[in-house]
């Protein structure tokens, strides 16, 4: 890994370039909660995609059936480990602390149920893209003004 | 808390974006050698009912062989995912709350079918007589050892034998589509993987079964080689 | 019946009925609840505690940065950009609980000129902008548009 080749990796002058955050797109159609053999990956009623740490087996067959790359084996804990939307936060009036925190208010969050609230709204007046959408996960991160080519 | 160190050295020449679970990118060897194993049992069964139900006379003298190879074999392929599991303790939760949408869910039902309905099943009928008959010759440990065995059932009259041989071959009638199960069900693991489109596909069963006939059949073949050779002796024939 | 198709009902019914209890017996007690999960497994993600706290907890006590912050081009950043998660430093403060940044490598990482960043983000190439003086040796930390 030290030999890597640093500098032939850069391209001194792309055309296009975008940073992508990538975190959990909470499917609406989780391939990760569709193989999880003991139900340790669940979708909660309000439509978070959370992992069970007590119950996780650790077999890693949803990092395998995660499209988007966005689990992991906790090292520390021993069980599949993922964005949790916050979930600690938002239950409790908070924003997610990526959204709370990002210095330039890239990221917005919101109910997707609520028509006229603002998330809502900044989706009707934007051009929205999502990840893969060829895979029909139906994810609820939606990217505003990326590339059909981002991945 | 396991050593990351070498995780922050890697991180270092990331230029560009990386996933989040970068860190494990691919299943381990482990995952590799199960399939390993089930499609040795698979292949190895089917040898088997070569000679049971299609009357192949050349494989008769690996019939026994083959059908205790599979159940060795059987024995131990659940251990790599075992040891895969990153909490292995708490792998009863697969039979307790399986999760039916889940290709890897029916493993231990698939598993458990295919071992004690088809495998053990097939064999104890293929060997009560031998067992009535060794528990009577032999002596101490070896005589409770068989009796045992012979699950207290000592009719050893032509009657008895006859149904146990009709026994086989249903079993072994069944035991063809189980074993088509048993190792299909394993490419489909694999095969119902969206997201990695070198899974994807809908041949990955059929590819599996195909291989794991060749590979069963394969080392039926080593062995049998094998313990013909180490100690130098006959090949026995018409066992049965 | 053959005596021998007997026993083997009579050995699978015994392992069925075990199979069976045992599955009752060690099914989780809210297991089931919403779905196909332990419904406590909600109740122990809302209470998890969080890392982050919003940056007013920051305010009472960091009066004099806090008031330099909002003066400036960085007000809407957190604290926390810089200096970590501060959940466990508002409980009990310690330096040695909470991150005193490196200037020039926190800095770079938003103002060190990448063709993604938007146009009119300001960016510099910070080795020829500085020629190896550290950040703070100019700008005040705080409020950056104020130089020294
Ligand atoms: S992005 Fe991955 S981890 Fe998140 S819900 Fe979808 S499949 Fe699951
Ligand atoms: S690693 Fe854990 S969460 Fe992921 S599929 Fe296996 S048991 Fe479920």
């Amino acid at each position: 890994m030290t030999d890597f080749p640093l500098e032939e990796t850069r391209v001194e002058k792309p055309d296009k370039s975008f940073f992508v955050p990538k975190l959990c797109n909470a499917c609406d159609h989780s391939p990760c909660v569709q193989v999880c053999p003991v139900g340790a990956t669940f979708e909660t009623p309000d439509g978070a995609v959370l992992v069970d740490p007590e119950y996780c087996i650790g077999c890693r067959y949803c990092i395998q059936a995660c499209p988007y790359g966005t689990r992991f084996l906790n090292p520390i804990t021993g069980v599949a480990d993922k964005c949790t939307l916050c979930y600690h936060r938002i239950h409790n009036g908070q924003q997610p602390a990526c959204v709370e925190n990002c210095p330039t208010q890239a990221r917005l969050f919101g109910d997707l149920k609520d028509h006229d609230g603002p998330l809502n709204q900044f989706l009707r007046e934007h051009k929205i893209q999502v990840l893969k959408p060829h895979l029909n996960t139906y994810p609820k991160v939606f990217y505003s003004g990326i590339d059909k080519e981002v991945r | 808390m396991p050593d990351q160190s070498h995780l922050y050295e890697a991180l270092k020449h990331v230029v560009g974006y990386i996933y989040p679970n970068d860190i494990e990118a691919h299943w381990s060897i482990l995952i590799v050698l199960y399939p390993y194993l089930t499609g040795l049992v698979a292949g190895a069964f089917i040898l088997a009912s070569l000679e049971r139900v299609f009357n192949v006379r050349e494989v008769r003298p690996t019939y026994r062989l083959a059908l205790l190879t599979a159940l060795a074999f059987m024995l131990i392929a659940p251990l790599p995912l075992l040891s895969h599991l990153a909490k292995p303790l708490r792998f009863w939760e697969i039979l307790v709350t399986p999760h039916l949408t889940s290709a890897m869910a029916m493993f231990g039902f698939v598993y458990m079918w295919y071992l004690m309905v088809v495998l053990l099943l097939e064999i104890w009928f293929d060997y009560r007589r031998d067992f009535v008959v060794w528990s009577r010759e032999s002596k101490g440990f070896k005589k409770f050892l068989y009796s045992v065995l012979t699950l207290g059932v000592t009719d050893i009259s032509e009657k008895a034998i006859r149904f146990d041989e009709a026994a086989v071959k249903t079993i072994t009638i069944i035991g063809i589509p189980s074993a088509f199960l048993l190792h299909g069900y394993v490419g489909f693991i694999f095969g119902s993987i969206k997201a990695n489109p070198w899974w994807s596909s809908v041949l990955m069963p059929v590819i599996f079964l195909f291989s794991a006939i060749v590979s069963g059949i394969a080392l039926v073949m080593l062995i049998y080689l094998l313990s013909n050779k180490i100690p130098p002796r006959q090949a026995e024939h018409g066992v049965s | 019946m053959p005596p021998q198709v007997s026993r083997l009902i009579l050995i699978f019914a015994f392992i069925g009925v075990a199979f069976v209890a045992t599955r009752w017996w060690a099914r989780p007690d809210t297991f089931g609840q919403y779905g196909h999960y332990r419904g406590i497994a909600l109740s122990n993600a809302i209470t998890r505690s969080p890392h982050y706290i919003p940056k007013s907890t920051c305010a009472e006590c960091h009066e004099e940065e806090a008031a330099l912050n909002s003066a400036g081009p960085h007000k809407n950043v957190s604290c926390q950009i810089c200096h970590g998660a501060g959940a466990v430093h508002a409980e009990d403060p310690q330096t040695s609980n909470i991150k005193k940044p490196e200037v020039t490598a926190t800095c770079s990482r938003c103002h060190e000129a990448r063709a993604a960043r938007p146009a009119n983000f300001p960016q510099i190439n910070i080795a020829e902008h500085a020629e190896g003086e550290p950040c703070n040796s100019c700008h005040v930390v705080h409020n950056p548009s104020e130089t020294k």
